[in-house]
């Protein structure tokens, strides 16, 4: 056998490993959505509650965290007995804070209310995103902290841009990077995520690292325990009466 | 031959290749490894610096581009109160921006200023963005160094023009003007005259996009000469978008010889045109019908000057007749350039030197202003200006330290600002107010006299050497005088000082001779010959300039220019000069070899930039080589380990632009640091292998590193970004391929104190200001992952001598080095539930001094370490008030959960007996009773009143007082907070008692049953 044909080969070899046919942004979705857990199994799940604590700046807080579909989504951050609330029912967005001493709850802005309806998507947003209004599009592979990740922008209706960056081996969401303007302030907030954990045939991230653009603070979120199809009232997403 | 023996064969291949790559694996380092070692950029802001491009969205004109002539773009969206930089990846000159008003969120940025003076830094080509400077893309031009101008056609956008001066340092055809028809895709050259000449201006006009003026500049700079002007310059027009020109510069000189040329024209009346055009009678004229015919105005001095360095004029967008020329100040006149006047100024001064200008056009009277000292705002026609003080691009040549405590302070020299002193950590951060100014003109080296912490030495251009007294805010001049009165003396524009490493206040600075003094420049020895080449031909700066004579001793030459004494031995000297010799002496110099011809691949007179003498061997030096002057871009770097008699490159491919600095750690030989043009580098293997450094490091302009010898910490001088630090090197240096092929393994850190608080406490910064990051003072932890970890959890636990978990902390999961940090204190207590929480939840003591250990989970790996926690060496307090500080605040935090413990059972109770009621089970009035009972007790124990400032103090807010204030002071807590604890603690155990009365009167008959004190432990917050 002559040496130039091992190289030959080789070659070959090394271009199909390579990956000389690059994916179509679909492709990378359907991908990420058989790595958490199939599309079947994530249109089939009614609720998750989510337990755990939320850290930053030497203190740590209980946490608590349930969607319910559809549109649903209420998180509990407890301190000496207050919780600090802030959910949306599918039409209002809500919160209460007892830093201020007050415990009534107050009504969200509108951006608020926009930015909860899509925290309360149960399945997550690539899936099924051309039905929820989106468009998708692959920025290409890049450098994420030492590791390759595909970005995906996905833009919405009214332009806002929330950028996914997804491990090219586990297809699996690393990172989420998103920038609004609420009341005329532009946020650019960062979450990474981790620990993905399997939950009757579902993945979910058990860490997740929240940093808003130019500040140094870093919020952990760590989770203990998640739970699917928890019953749970609608009632519990809708805005006390005495806040009305 | 079959496919069944190829495969085969690429399988024992494969197999051969995975089992080296086992056993022999070199990891490759990448700039990811150090990813989560972000540099802290500390500004400054205060005298910011050159600002040399400004456009704004003309439908919103609070959204702004800034960009800076080393410091990148930035952005605001609020009209200046808050700049955020949107171009931290990408080259940081900035020469032109340019905002595409049908579609504001596409923006073009030409890099590389065209402000061509000594200093200026190059560009990589032309960037734009299509979603509002959230991603750039190149999009050509990459060899222009140099971009003067972007021009977009309103009509249509993707028809741009680009005006390329083009390379200063050589001949090149990548200058001219540059159209594209298809949104950069394609680039055609429109308007060339040849490779000395290129386009410095271009304007259109606003009704008629294909009408086009462009002026051509034949310019070029030596390391010894400017010179600007000559046949290829002159003014053109085209009325087909390019396709022909005109030349329409014909009344401007008789002799055809011009220079620069820069052009505005009247938005309210396109035909009126006016030109600044440097000749050897430069002047001011004005065309009425598009460039047909030319008249020339009066000007003054200011309106005409440095033509190669202010190129910009402009026209108010609704008032033909107000004409703004920005140079040394700023010129306005009401008459269309008949007369001039300047701007008042009532309000304070503004920097001289300006470069770009921005007019509103809806409201005239708000004018932006960019200078070589920061970008300025008016509100009153150019009239007064408000310094915006929160850009940080001060343009370092160099940095140094001192040896202060807790916290060193950085000295440096800037571009046309001086020279500043500032701590390296303050109080609420590093504010513009921390900055101590102590020196005027353009500043350079700026020394601590490490012997003496009063004084310092510092510098303006041409080698004007002082001494500054600190405490008695005086100053004297120190520079060393001729000898002869026939030699003249050459100084660098950037003359070196240099401090011995070994004798602390042994200082050196050189002009073509070498300089010492013992007795902080009292007196000077000359210790060596003219170390320079001498060559006569380089030494003409009085006829320098070109039409107009410029000599700043920014173009002085044959002098020295960098200077060390080798760290190993006080006797070895090393001289580098900017024609290209290195000296070395090894007798402290009574004689001197040059050893530059010892060099191989080394252009010859290359100006030498850097040498640092090794700490570890008296025979080795590393060497920098800058020959961008002479259009060469290349990284020269060089190593001897025989005092110069052979030199090996460490010159790799991955270094870009060419050099200013080389810096080998002081503890780990291998570890090296290079700045270029373009940026940090770093190298673990002594330079054989090199990265970028790129964690929270733009690639600016890297002119100096220094490596703080007590902190460890890397300083960084950038000609555009300021100051940066990478805190404590200790991780980097132990990166070694043993590292890299672990798993997982914890990195070193510099010792971690508790009791410090040195940075507690401050007034806060007023919105609008600059402030740089502090490091931290909690304890660092450092380990190191082959592999992101993904689908398992990462966490650090730390357990104290006895073997409790003290704290868990998550951890971060990146490949490479992750760092994280610990507050140093014990968990805080769990507070009683009141109306609203109580401080005392957030607040807890230091753990005591002593060895933790340290667990670190990744994925399934586990690997212990340990981390020492020592008090700080600066803590004012003795181990016995430590100690009573300790005891004091635990018992106190013990005493809120004893009370959180009391209000959380009459909480439950409450709620037991109110279900109770609610379901109606058992006896309801006795229910009733409880509840109301315990609320009589309860209002005693907590707040209950709702209400931000209801100044409602019940026992939790009483502790809570006492606690906080023991806990936050390190030392001895006061006798009047000790004395009160008794009393508290009484009163919680009376509320207890009361309680178990309760009960036992109650509980029994409703049956209600309460909360253990385990189960209350194990409950969170």
């Amino acid at each position: 056998m002559k040496k130039s044909g091992i190289f030959l080969s080789l070659l070959l070899l090394i271009f199909i490993i390579s990956g000389a046919k690059s994916q179509t942004v679909d492709e990378v979705i359907d991908n990420h959505i058989k790595a958490i857990g199939g599309l079947d199994k994530l249109m089939a799940l009614k609720s998750v509650k989510f337990t755990g604590k939320f850290s930053g700046g030497g203190f740590e807080v209980p946490v608590t965290y349930i969607i319910k579909r559809k549109d649903m989504v209420r998180m509990d951050i407890t301190f000496q007995g207050n919780a600090q609330v802030t959910a949306f029912d599918g039409t209002t967005a809500w919160q209460i804070n007892p830093w201020t001493g007050k415990k009534d709850a107050e009504k969200l802005p509108k951006e608020s209310e926009k930015e909860l309806k899509k925290q309360a998507d149960i399945e997550g947003a690539l899936v099924n995103y051309k039905d929820k209004g989106y468009k998708a599009e692959l920025l290409g592979k890049e450098d994420m902290e030492g590791t390759e990740v595909y970005k995906i922008k996905l833009t919405d209706k009214d332009g806002d841009i929330t950028n996914y960056f997804l491990d090219t081996q586990s297809y699996l969401i690393l990172k989420e990077s998103a920038k609004r303007k609420i009341k005329e302030k532009e946020i650019n907030s960062e979450t990474l995520y981790g620990n993905y954990q399997s939950f009757e045939g579902l993945t979910f991230p058990m860490s997740m690292e929240i940093k808003e653009a130019g500040s140094d603070q870093t919020q952990k979120g760590v989770l203990e325990k998640v739970e699917l199809n928890v019953e749970v009232d609608d009632s519990y997403f809708k805005m006390p009466e005495t806040g009305k | 031959m079959k496919f069944s023996k190829i495969l085969s064969s690429i399988s024992i291949l494969m197999f051969f290749a995975l089992f080296t790559s086992a056993q022999f694996a070199q990891v490759k380092v990448t700039s990811a490894l150090f990813g989560a070692l972000t540099s802290r950029q500390i500004g400054p802001a205060p005298m910011s610096g050159r600002i040399t491009a400004i456009d704004a969205v003309n439908s919103d004109p609070r959204i702004m581009y800034i960009g800076a002539a080393g410091g990148g773009v930035w952005k605001t969206i609020n009209g200046g109160s808050v700049f955020k930089p949107v171009f931290d990846k990408y080259a940081q000159s900035i020469g032109a921006i340019t905002i595409d008003q049908k579609n504001p969120n596409v923006v073009w940025v030409g890099t590389g200023e065209s402000n061509m003076r000594n200093s200026v830094t190059i560009g990589d080509g032309l960037y734009k963005t299509d979603d509002a400077g959230d991603n750039w893309k190149k999009t050509g031009l990459d060899k222009t160094d140099h971009i003067a101008k972007i021009v977009i056609d309103p009509s249509n956008s993707d028809i741009v023009y680009v005006a390329a001066p083009g390379p200063l340092w050589g001949d090149s055809e990548d200058r001219g003007l540059y159209k594209t028809n298809d949104g950069g895709t394609t680039w055609e050259k429109v308007l060339y005259i040849d490779e000395k000449t290129g386009c410095a201006d271009i304007v259109m006009d606003p009704k008629d996009p294909k009408v086009l003026y462009a002026s051509m500049w034949q310019f070029r700079r030596k390391p010894w000469s400017f010179s600007s002007g000559g046949e290829g310059s002159g003014l053109y027009k085209s009325i087909d978008g390019g396709l022909s020109w005109d030349r329409i510069d014909r009344s401007f000189t008789e002799d055809g010889i011009l220079g620069r040329i820069c052009l505005a024209i009247s938005p309210t009346d396109p035909k009126r045109i006016y030109a600044i055009a440097e000749s050897n009678n430069t002047g001011l004229y004005e065309s009425n019908d598009g460039g047909e015919t030319w008249k020339r105005n009066s000007a003054s001095g200011n309106v005409v000057a440095r033509p190669f360095y202010f190129s910009v004029l402009a026209v108010d967008p609704t008032d033909g007749n107000r004409i703004y020329r920005p140079a040394f100040s700023l010129s306005i006149s009401d008459d269309g350039g008949q007369s001039f006047r300047e701007s008042s100024f009532e309000g304070g001064w503004v920097h001289s030197d300006h470069h770009a200008i921005w007019i509103n056009p809806n409201n005239p009277q708000n004018i932006f202003l960019g200078t070589d000292g920061g970008l300025y705002v008016s509100f009153d026609r150019g009239n007064n200006f408000t310094f915006l003080n929160n850009l940080p691009v001060a343009q370092y040549y160099h940095v140094n330290y001192d040896l202060e405590k807790p916290f060193y302070n950085v000295y440096g020299g800037l571009q046309d600002n001086g020279s500043w002193i500032g701590p390296s950590n303050a109080p609420g951060g590093i504010k513009n107010s921390d900055w101590r100014s102590i020196g005027f003109g353009d500043g350079f080296q700026v020394v601590a006299d490490l012997a003496d912490n009063n004084v310092v030495y510092w510098e303006y251009q041409g080698g004007n050497l002082n001494r500054f007294d600190k405490s008695a805010n005086e100053n004297k001049s120190i520079k060393p005088q001729t000898f002869d009165e026939k030699i003249k003396l050459r100084w660098n524009w950037n003359t070196p000082v240099h401090q011995s490493t070994i004798n602390p206040g042994t200082i050196y600075t050189g002009s073509q001779f070498l300089y010492r003094t013992v007795n902080q420049g009292d007196s000077w020895d000359r210790i060596s010959p003219d170390l320079t080449t001498n060559d006569p031909e380089k030494q003409k700066q009085e006829e320098s300039g070109g039409l107009s004579v410029d000599n700043s001793s920014a173009e002085n030459h044959c002098t020295i220019f960098t200077i060390c004494e080798s760290p190993a031995d006080a006797g070895i000297i090393w001289v580098g000069t900017d024609d290209g010799n290195v000296q070395v002496s090894v007798n402290s110099g009574t004689s001197w070899e040059n050893v530059v011809k010892n060099i191989q691949g080394l252009p010859k007179n290359a100006w030498v930039s850097g040498i640092d003498a090794s700490r570890f061997d008296r025979n080795t030096a590393y060497a920098t080589f800058d020959n961008h002057a002479m259009g060469d871009m290349k990284t020269y770097i060089y190593k001897t380990t025989d005092l110069g008699r052979s030199w090996i490159s460490l010159s790799t491919p991955e270094l870009k632009g060419y050099a200013h600095k080389i810096k080998q750690d002081i503890v780990n030989p291998d570890l090296l640091f290079a700045g270029t043009v373009f940026g940090l580098y770093i190298s673990i293997d002594g330079g054989s292998s090199w990265v970028q450094y790129n964690a929270n490091v733009p690639p600016a302009e890297v002119r100096d590193i220094a490596i703080h010898p007590e902190t460890h910490d890397l300083i960084i001088a950038t000609h555009g970004r300021g100051i940066m630090i990478v805190d404590d090197l200790t991780g980097i240096r132990n990166v070694n391929n043993e590292l890299l092929n672990s798993e997982a393994s914890f990195l070193p850190a510099r010792e971690n104190f508790i009791y410090g608080g040195f940075l507690n406490g401050s007034f806060p910064n007023q919105a609008g200001t600059y402030v740089g990051t502090n490091s931290t003072e909690d304890a660092v932890i450092m380990y190191y992952l082959k592999d992101r970890v993904v689908t398992g959890d990462v966490k650090v636990d730390i357990y104290d001598a006895s073997g409790s978990l003290i704290k868990s902390i998550p951890g971060t999961k990146r490949k490479g080095i992750n760092k994280i940090t610990w507050d140093m204190r014990v968990k805080p207590p769990k507070v009683a539930k009141g109306v609203r929480p109580d401080f005392s939840g957030f607040v807890s003591p230091f753990v005591p001094e002593g060895t933790y250990r340290m667990v670190l989970t990744a994925g399934s790996k586990t690997i212990e370490g340990t981390l020492d926690l020592k008090v700080h060496p600066l803590c004012k307090h003795s181990i016995s008030d430590i100690s009573l500080q300790y005891e004091s605040s635990m018992k106190l935090l013990k005493m809120h959960e004893d009370l959180a413990f009391i209000v959380e059972n009459i909480l439950k109770v409450q709620m037991d007996a109110r279900k109770m009621i609610d379901e109606s089970k058992g006896d309801e009035n006795t229910a009733k009773e409880l509840i109301d009972k315990l609320e009589e007790i309860r209002v005693t124990l907590v707040a209950t009143k709702e209400g931000r400032i209801t100044g409602e103090e019940r026992l939790r807010e009483k502790l809570g007082d006492v606690y906080t204030s023991i806990t936050f002071y390190n030392g001895k807590p006061s006798e009047s907070y000790l004395s009160r604890i008794p009393g508290i603690e009484k009163e919680i155990s009376e509320a207890k008692a009361k309680t178990d009365a309760v009960y036992s009167k109650y509980l029994a008959k409703l049956n209600i049953m309460l909360m253990t004190r385990e189960e209350f432990d194990k409950k969170s917050q």
